[in-house]
């Protein structure tokens, strides 16, 4: 155990610390990874995501989950280029994931592998036909001051190139940093945009943050929207490659009720089948069926200054009924309430516990699991 | 006059555009330029001493704007995911 935590350790501060230059340039803007709930990027990752699961119960897994379409990117970085990016759909909504099980001891106990896809992502706003329109919509009044202070500077400037220049230089910084603010600008500059602007009151004001911020609520409307996946996932013994599972599931997930300014309650359910080993009988077969559904809610809390969730609060209950292959003494069906509360510890680091509780055995069990999302992986 | 190409890449998704607005020694001079996704605008321009005011969008991996004209030494331009708003100043001379 202390072997795996130091490898990944290493792993994680080995490309954290790459990361860092850019993290720090991209942490002024709402960006698709960063305000993503941590729920949402356990059922479909955009890049890559390490976990490891249950790490206090008896089955360990050291999960690596990755988007088709990253890896393809990796061999290939013009994929990402909007005309060939639009022809990658079927990537771009695969997900696949590979487990090392591990036993109580840390002994290897088998590997699974799966499939996901997505089969509605409203989420995705990168490819969503009607983000631009509203985008427009909404930043309309932002580029009218843009073009009619540009106007003002170069009609006073006239065809003296230094001076349309100097204009230029300090208009460009409004316009691109967001630590610039209007008080800091020449005074020239700033009457240029008050004769333009009919109300400026605000002396602290900065262009750039503005846009950032209307960018950002357009993005965030796309992150409350619905996404569905199918998946296929089988798992082996720990002497061999042979099946020992095979599950198929569904999932949904969409954001449903704004409980504050920045929080909001996301429904999730889940229903998986499983043919499972029968080892009541001889030999290995996948005769014993299992329906398993959970259904619930999860509550997002985010950062006030960059709309980051930090804390997500999951509530769920599990419904499981074994149709096939029932056991001596085994309940055909049960029923359990669980809790998940997920601490993001960094940009790409979530700690997630689970609690589950038994209503007919009065049982209560805890999982602490561990995730690292590595989307900058899949970037320049 | 003079040749002047526009160019914009966009990466990551597919709503990325700009808008390019021409200042000709301080006044709007033809009709703005857009480029919807990636691609390429020619324009014939007098010369003249040109403000290029450029806005648009940046698809989740970023765009790349560039201004085929020696007298354009600030591109390519590279924008991060989100808005793109910027201005640029151009010397068009008489091409021989």
């Amino acid at each position: 155990m202390k072997k795996i935590l130091a490898i990944t350790a290493l792993f994680f501060l080995a490309f954290n610390s790459d990361a860092q230059p850019t993290a720090v340039k991209k942490d002024m803007l709402r960006t698709a990874a960063n305000i993503s709930s941590g729920n949402y990027r356990d059922i479909m990752t955009n890049f890559f995501q390490l976990a490891l699961n249950d790490l206090t119960g008896p089955d360990k897994r050291f999960r690596f989950s990755s988007n088709l379409f990253a890896i393809k990117l990796k061999s290939n970085p013009d994929l990402n280029i909007d005309y060939n990016f639009i022809q990658n759909t079927f990537w771009r909504n695969s997900n696949v994931d590979f487990d090392l099980k591990l036993d109580s001891n840390y002994k290897f106990n088998g590997v699974s592998a799966g499939y996901k896809y997505a089969i509605v992502n409203r989420r995705d706003y990168a490819i969503a036909k009607d983000f631009r329109d509203i985008y427009e919509k909404a930043i309309k009044g932002m580029v009218e001051i843009q073009i009619s202070v540009s106007q003002a500077y170069a009609l006073v400037a006239g065809t003296d190139s230094a001076k349309l220049d100097k204009f230029n230089t300090d208009f460009n910084k409004f316009l691109t940093d967001n630590t610039v603010k209007f008080s800091s600008l020449s005074t020239e500059l700033q009457n240029i945009i008050n004769s333009t602007i009919s109300k400026n009151s605000d002396s602290d004001w900065s262009f750039a943050q503005k846009v950032q911020d209307i960018y950002g609520k357009v993005v965030d409307t796309y992150k409350q929207k619905l996404l569905w996946t199918v998946a296929g996932s089988t798992s082996t013994y720990s002497d061999g490659f042979v099946f020992s599972n095979l599950d198929f599931t569904s999932q949904a997930t969409a954001a449903l009720i704004p409980t504050g300014k920045h929080s909001h309650i996301e429904f999730d359910i889940k229903a998986k089948y499983s043919f499972l080993d029968d080892t009541l009988k001889a030999g290995r077969d996948l005769k014993r069926q299992k329906l398993s559904s959970e259904g619930g809610f999860n509550w997002v809390f985010k950062n006030k200054d960059n709309s980051k969730p930090v804390v997500e609060f999951k509530v769920t209950t599990t419904y499981n009924l074994i149709p096939t292959g029932l056991y001596l003494n085994e309940k055909k069906s049960d029923f359990t309430f669980n809790g998940t509360l997920r601490l993001r510890i960094t940009d790409n680091i979530w700690i997630p516990l689970e609690i589950k509780y038994d209503r007919k055995a009065k049982n209560l069990f805890g999982f602490l699991s561990f995730k690292s999302n590595f989307d900058w992986l899949g970037k320049k | 006059m003079a040749i002047v190409n526009f160019e914009a890449f966009f990466r990551g998704g597919t709503f990325g555009f700009v808008q390019i607005r021409l200042l000709r020694n301080g006044h709007p001079y033809q009709n703005p330029i857009v480029i919807n996704g990636t691609g390429h605008q020619q324009v014939d321009l007098e010369p003249g001493l040109y403000l290029i005011v450029v806005h648009g969008v940046a698809p989740p991996d970023g765009a790349t704007i560039i201004i085929h004209h020696p007298s354009s030494p600030t591109t390519p331009d590279e924008f991060s995911e989100g808005p793109i708003h910027k201005n640029y100043v151009l010397t068009v001379t008489l091409q021989l």
